[in-house]
């Protein structure tokens, strides 16, 4: 397989996903405005942070006016999946120079992971197959900053009757039923959704992060309760 | 101020993205961390969820005014079944509409 030939299956591979990437980045370009953000931040947002469902956390973190250490804490909770992108990647590039590795790190997103690494795993190796992670990353980003930018136009013409801080909730309902898998996931909402209900007295919002890693810690401990049975 | 967050968030993403592709870093990371990260998502996105559809002003508003419950519900099956972003959006909104219409 050439350069070229790598590239485009990666941008093939990843196309289909496209249908939902746009309204996912419109709504984005939307709720950055309502949470109060400008439209260059809300623009410059969609290529610094590059991760969508952090961009939005980001956009109510702002809404909500939260301290700066649950921003920060939040947002590398939520995209510390990353670092199991990072690491099942890391067999198929960790060889190649610096600047590729930069560049590949930049484009690593969850749709865009989840294509190539189907690839790496299944499908022979070559020395040009960290061109399938560029053409995947490349086109998810194309897509995500256009439709930011088509929701920022579309902001300013929505009437301020329709509730559109609503739209965070659902959004998130959509990324969030698909994981619940059993058990742990729902002991982890129940926990979180306790320490939300019980502890909203607590300063500077913290019952966020508090309710976080609650969830985090039961669900894990429910985890591990079960494979200790197994043995 | 606002800057300094989406630089400064910018910079921890990125961070986390290229961390396991220097050599220097170990292959696997442990089971129980594998297992607690997969649950973060789950437990961020749904405590945004529960605190935007049962509080208002810091406390628990009262179930036979919070017409947002019933929207929630109503986007919940929608997700639940079309995934579709967009189905989900205009269920919930528009059922939370109607519903402040009528109330």
């Amino acid at each position: 397989m050439t350069r070229f030939g790598e590239f485009r299956a990666g941008v093939r591979d990843v196309f289909p996903l496209m249908i939902g990437i746009i309204p996912f980045g419109a709504a984005f370009g939307i709720l950055g405005l309502e949470a109060g953000l400008s439209p260059w931040q809300t623009f410059l947002l969609s290529s610094i942070l590059f991760a969508g469902t952090s961009q939005i956390i980001f956009a109510q973190m702002i809404a909500l006016a939260a301290p700066a250490f649950v921003l920060f804490s939040s947002v590398a909770a939520l995209n510390a999946r990353h670092l199991l992108y990072s690491a099942s990647l890391s067999p198929y590039l960790r060889d190649k120079p610096l600047t590729w590795r930069l560049l590949l790190a930049y484009f690593m997103t969850d749709e865009a992971y989840a294509v190539s690494i189907v690839r790496y795993q299944n499908q022979p190796a070559n020395v040009h197959m960290h061109y399938h992670l560029l053409g995947s990353g490349f086109t998810l980003w194309a897509f995500w900053q256009a439709s930011t930018a088509l929701g920022i136009l579309a902001g300013t013409a929505i009437p301020d009757s329709l509730e559109l801080g609503f739209a965070i909730p659902l959004i998130f309902m959509v990324i969030v039923l698909p994981l619940i898998k059993g058990r742990h996931e729902i002991i982890t909402i129940l926990a979180a959704g306790a320490i939300v209900v019980e502890f909203q007295h607590l300063p500077y919002n913290l019952w966020l992060l508090l309710a976080a890693v609650t969830g985090i810690c039961a669900g894990t401990l429910s985890y591990l309760y079960d494979k200790r049975q197994e043995r | 101020m606002i800057w300094f967050l989406i630089i400064g968030s910018g910079l921890i993403t990125f961070g986390m993205r290229f961390i396991f592709l220097t050599p220097a870093m170990p292959r696997q990371l442990p089971d129980w961390a594998e297992a607690a990260m997969r649950l973060v998502p789950v437990a961020v996105l749904s405590t945004i969820i529960i605190s935007e559809v049962f509080i208002s002003d810091g406390a628990l508003t009262p179930l036979e005014n919070n017409p947002r419950v019933m929207a929630a519900i109503l986007a919940g099956i929608i997700a639940f079944w079309t995934k579709s972003v967009l189905l989900t959006l205009a269920g919930g909104l528009s059922c939370l509409y109607v519903l402040s219409q009528v109330a």
